[in-house]
């Protein structure tokens, strides 16, 4: 105890610049806590800044205790728990905020300081944005600037821009080092010690569908993935993103086949035609198990694996982008129906929808070809007439029949949904497919975009000779009866709907601009996992040399990212005296009418001498000196720097 | 001197001078408690990336552990290059603080937060770049004699406190320190005590000669500033003169056989104290020398350095 009475105290200027620090850290933090949580931080914050500016006491110990206990159990309350990604942040917030409003000495401060650096980082556990990125490397300069502040005795309020000068300077310097660490340093697979909770999951493909529940289709533009194809991109009409397939109905509800019918292999399929190549990278905050593929993939990623009806599931559930090659075939013939599935493919909840299973038994009866059925039943969806909306009226009885005879206003589910059930009522074995479809092309990446708004749900029809096949029934209705609201959506823009289209062109090319900039920061830092650096230190040589090439890659650029810093401080610091300069440059227009300054002569002397064989110089020659003397070596209260530069400037030997 | 024998030869600080130069090989540097915490803290935050096989979590501990790597560089060159010369210390008495005034001179660009450290305190300044700076180091001193400054290090954990840089200074300063003098002691041997004492003085009364010239302090008469000598440039200097007294005090050592040696020297310190303070023509007698009667400043001067290093070898 006698240490700390005797340990420097906090400054005032130290604890405001710790306080604004560690607020920008919190922020992202507590919009994501529960309300209680938030204020008790600000609260905590918004005291010690009042300590601060207007002196008001430090809470009693009893009210801290009480605050502290409080705060424990209300994140317990919050989470359930206090381990955890989500309650540990929680905690470590909290105890931060209390915290401030106990420090008295410097070395409370710095332990504050240092803590809100890991929540800092805590924070790339919720977000790993190019923008979080950028923020949170914000909050670190301003965090070394505090800390700087909180080392310095004589820190004064108009330095400000001095101390964020010097802790971004710091930062850049210390780049290089980090940048060679970031590279070489060995990654390894997470190591999964049962602290990685799934954060909270966002739409998504979530494997079952629910007709008419939800009567409105997501909006979302936010990215679901991005594809670089290595030749040309697929034909249009042929990009559709294979995720779920849902073959069991209860008649509301359609699910996935259960895994026993799901772990058979997949049934071969004949290839036609030509491969594409592409690949794929998943945003990092993704949970989707699914891992999305043109139709139809040939192969597996790695840590993946597939299903009899060639969905890909990811085996691990890990954090961070990931990346995947792919192949598929847009052109394919699958047959191949085990008796099971072809029970399944034709199974509908016994009595439910009694007109479409009416609908499709009359045309079973009528078109013994089982491709003029799938065409009626098109043709019954074009001449409807069905509309095509992203806002459907909620359908509250049986859905199906409600949707094929009395709304008729609906999104891919509804038909995809309708179609199948229609199939299997004209005794043809159907499947719905859900995915996306589409893609937007990013000129500035060349890479294409597939966005949440382009998830979407097909029909899969098995014909004895054809095999399975694709049909698209939301694709048949004709442009005039789609909602402009649905095209706007779907277009994407509410931009340049009125506006000149250069207006609508520059947006795009600057949405895609960034959105291409966030691509590549995905793909090469927060993507950066240890298969990636396998492959980068393998396409270098550096794997054939094992852990000695790493070790010693580590080392040599450690060694020249060091020699960088170290170049970068002493270039800043050989900045040689202004004064010494001009005054340099005063001894230099002398030293042309041959009174050139002695080596060891004394400014003074030189002065004397040359007003002795120059008299008419006599007056400027001992101001310029005097200035310089007064500028070099006094303390001047004003800088004498402008007076001297205009003394040697108007000097004319 | 045995720890310095001790000492590994890399610790060995330069030999004592009256400028010293920080050199950068004789530059320590170590981490703080806090730099520890800070190992701890980016320790936990790399089992956290491997934990998420967070890329961006990998990125900001690796950004932080350069950070501090190159925050060594910034310490280190916060000290490197300055220059300490040693200024003049004016004497004190024993039981004051002894002010050992240093300049620094920066060379380079501007330093934050440097510190001064005797084992009793220390003083911190920032140098801005290309400046001359002094400082002022306090050390109390109980004996009189000379104090020599000891070992100053040098040191600043500037810019993040995580680190901390210093280097010795063996500066070869001292203040002379003049003993103690004597609370409530007896009064000035006046008349009272042996007639012979008080002795004539040697000059006639009421005149005032001329006796030395010497360097100009803040406080001196005007009037007696040797003008001439300043229309000469050879700068400011004072005339002294010999007291004008009609007699005089001489201030025996052996006068004083009742008491121990250091108490002597206290009383017959007081004794100068009061004698000058009153303006009177006063002389000391010590068993090695002997300061013939005078008065002023330089003389009060002579009579306390006599005291002061009173025994010690010449």
């Amino acid at each position: 105890m006698s240490g700390r009475r005797n340990a420097p105290p906090v400054t005032t200027l130290g604890s405001l610049w710790l306080v604004t620090g560690l607020a920008l850290v919190q922020a992202p933090h507590l919009l994501r806590f529960p309300l209680g949580l938030a204020l008790l931080c600000l609260l905590a914050m918004g005291w010690r800044v009042a300590r601060d500016l207007r002196g008001w006491p430090l809470p009693p110990t009893w009210l801290r205790l009480t605050l502290t206990l409080g705060g424990m159990a209300s994140v317990f309350f919050a989470y359930r728990t206090l381990l955890g990604q989500e309650a540990g942040v929680a905690l470590l917030a909290i105890m931060l905020g209390l915290k401030l409003v106990e420090m008295t000495t410097l070395r409370d401060a710095m332990v504050v300081v240092l803590l809100a650096y890991f929540l800092a980082a805590a924070g790339f556990l919720f977000d790993q944005s190019l923008l979080a990125g950028g923020y949170l490397l914000g909050t670190v300069v301003v965090l070394t600037a505090a800390l700087m502040v909180l080392n310095h005795p004589g820190a004064r309020r108009d330095l400000t821009r001095d101390y964020l000068r010097r802790s971004t300077s710091l930062l850049l310097q210390a780049l290089p080092l980090m940048a060679v660490l970031f590279v070489f340093f060995p990654r390894i697979q997470e190591l999964g010690w049962g602290l990685t909770t799934t954060p909270s999951a966002r739409t998504g493909l979530s494997g079952e569908m629910n007709l008419g529940d939800v009567s409105q289709l997501s909006d979302s533009r936010e990215v679901a993935f991005r594809v670089e194809f290595q030749g040309a991109p697929p034909p249009a009409g042929s990009w559709y993103w294979r995720g779920p397939v849902l073959w069991h109905t209860d008649g509301r509800r359609w699910t996935l086949l259960p895994p026993s019918g799901l772990r058979e292999l997949p049934h071969p399929f004949s290839p036609r035609g030509a491969p594409l190549d592409y690949t794929v990278s998943l945003p990092g905050d993704t949970t989707d198990r699914w891992l999305p593929a043109l139709d139809i993939p040939s192969m597996v990623p790695e840590r993946a694996f597939v299903t009899t009806d060639l969905q890909l599931f990811r085996r691990d559930r890990a954090q961070g982008t990931l990346r995947y090659p792919m192949r598929s075939y847009p052109r394919f013939q699958w047959l191949g129906l085990s008796d099971a599935q072809r029970l399944e493919a034709l199974s509908l909840p016994p009595g439910s929808h009694p007109r479409a299973v009416a609908l499709g038994e009359e045309w079973a009866a009528r078109l013994p070809d089982p491709g003029k059925r799938v065409a009626e039943a098109l043709r019954y969806f074009r001449e409807g007439p069905f509309r095509y909306t992203r806002r459907p009226p909620p359908l509250v009885g049986d859905p199906v029949d409600q949707f094929l005879f009395e709304t008729r206003k609906g999104f891919c589910e509804h038909y995809a949904a309708s179609f199948v059930v229609l199939m299997r009522a004209a005794h043809l074995p159907a499947r719905i497919v859900t995915g996306y479809e589409g893609g937007e092309y990013n000129p500035v990446g060349s890479y294409w975009v597939v966005r949440q708004s382009d998830a979407h749900a097909w029909a899969e029809v098995y014909l004895e000779e054809k095999g399975w096949v694709r049909v698209d029934p939301t694709a048949v209705i004709p442009p005039g009866r789609i909602d402009q609201d649905a095209l706007a959506d779907v277009t994407g823009g509410r931009e340049g709907r009125e506006a000149p289209s250069w207006i609508g062109a520059a947006v795009r090319a600057g949405l895609q601009g960034l959105d291409s900039v966030n691509f590549l920061w995905n793909r090469w830092v927060a993507d950066y996992s240890a298969e990636r650096q396998q492959d980068l230190l393998s396409r270098f040589g550096f794997l054939s040399w094992g852990a000695a090439g790493i070790a010693a890659a580590l080392l040599v650029g450690g060694a020249v990212a060091v020699g960088a810093a170290l170049w970068f401080t002493g270039r800043a610091r050989r900045r040689p005296d202004p004064a010494l300069l001009l005054y340099q440059r005063f001894c230099r227009k002398l030293a042309r009418g041959g009174l050139g300054r002695r080596r060891n002569e004394g400014e003074q002397a030189y002065a004397r001498r040359v007003v002795m064989q120059r008299p008419d110089l006599a007056v400027a020659v001992r101001t310029i000196t005097a200035l310089y003397l007064e500028a070099r070596y006094g303390r001047p209260a004003v800088s004498l720097l402008p007076q001297l530069r205009g003394a040697v400037a108007a000097f004319r030997p | 001197l045995k720890r310095e024998k001790l000492r590994p030869w890399w610790y060995r600080p330069a030999p004592r001078a009256r400028e010293q130069r920080v050199v950068r090989r004789r530059i320590y540097i170590l981490p703080t408690r806090n730099g520890l915490l800070m190992v701890l803290v980016l320790g936990a935050m790399l089992l956290g990336a491997m934990n998420y096989g967070n890329s961006l979590v990998y990125g900001l501990t690796f950004l932080l552990t350069s950070v501090s790597v190159v925050s060594i560089i910034h310490t280190h060159r916060n000290l490197a290059d300055l220059v300490v010369r040693t200024g003049q210390s004016r004497p004190v008495f024993a039981g004051e603080v002894a002010l050992f005034p240093l300049a620094v001179e920066n060379p380079g660009a501007d330093r934050v937060a440097i510190s001064f450290e005797l084992e009793n305190g220390r003083t911190t300044a920032d140098l801005p770049e290309h400046s001359l700076h002094w400082i002022e180091l306090r050390r109390p001193v109980e004996q009189r004699g000379w104090c020599e400054l000891p070992r100053v290090t040098i040191t600043s954990s500037f810019p993040l406190g995580l680190f901390r840089a210093w280097s010795f200074l063996e500066l070869d300063q001292r203040c002379l320190v003049y003993p103690r003098p004597e609370q409530n002691g007896p009064p000035l041997p006046t008349g009272g005590g042996d007639e012979e004492h008080w002795e004539r003085g040697r000059t006639g009364a009421g005149r005032e000669d001329f006796s030395a010239l010497r360097d100009y302090r803040a406080g001196d008469s005007l009037r007696h500033v040797h003008w001439k000598a300043l229309a000469r440039e050879q700068g400011l200097l004072t005339k002294e003169y010999e007291g004008s007294g009609r007699g005089h005090l001489l201030f025996e050592w052996d006068t004083l056989s009742g008491l121990p040696p250091e108490a002597r020297l206290s009383r017959l310190c007081r004794w100068v104290l009061l004698a000058e303070a009153s303006g009177l023509r006063y002389g000391l007698a010590l068993p090695g020398g002997r300061l013939a009667p005078g008065r002023g400043e330089s003389h009060r001067q002579r009579c306390l350095e006599a005291l002061a290093l009173f025994g010690a070898a010449p």
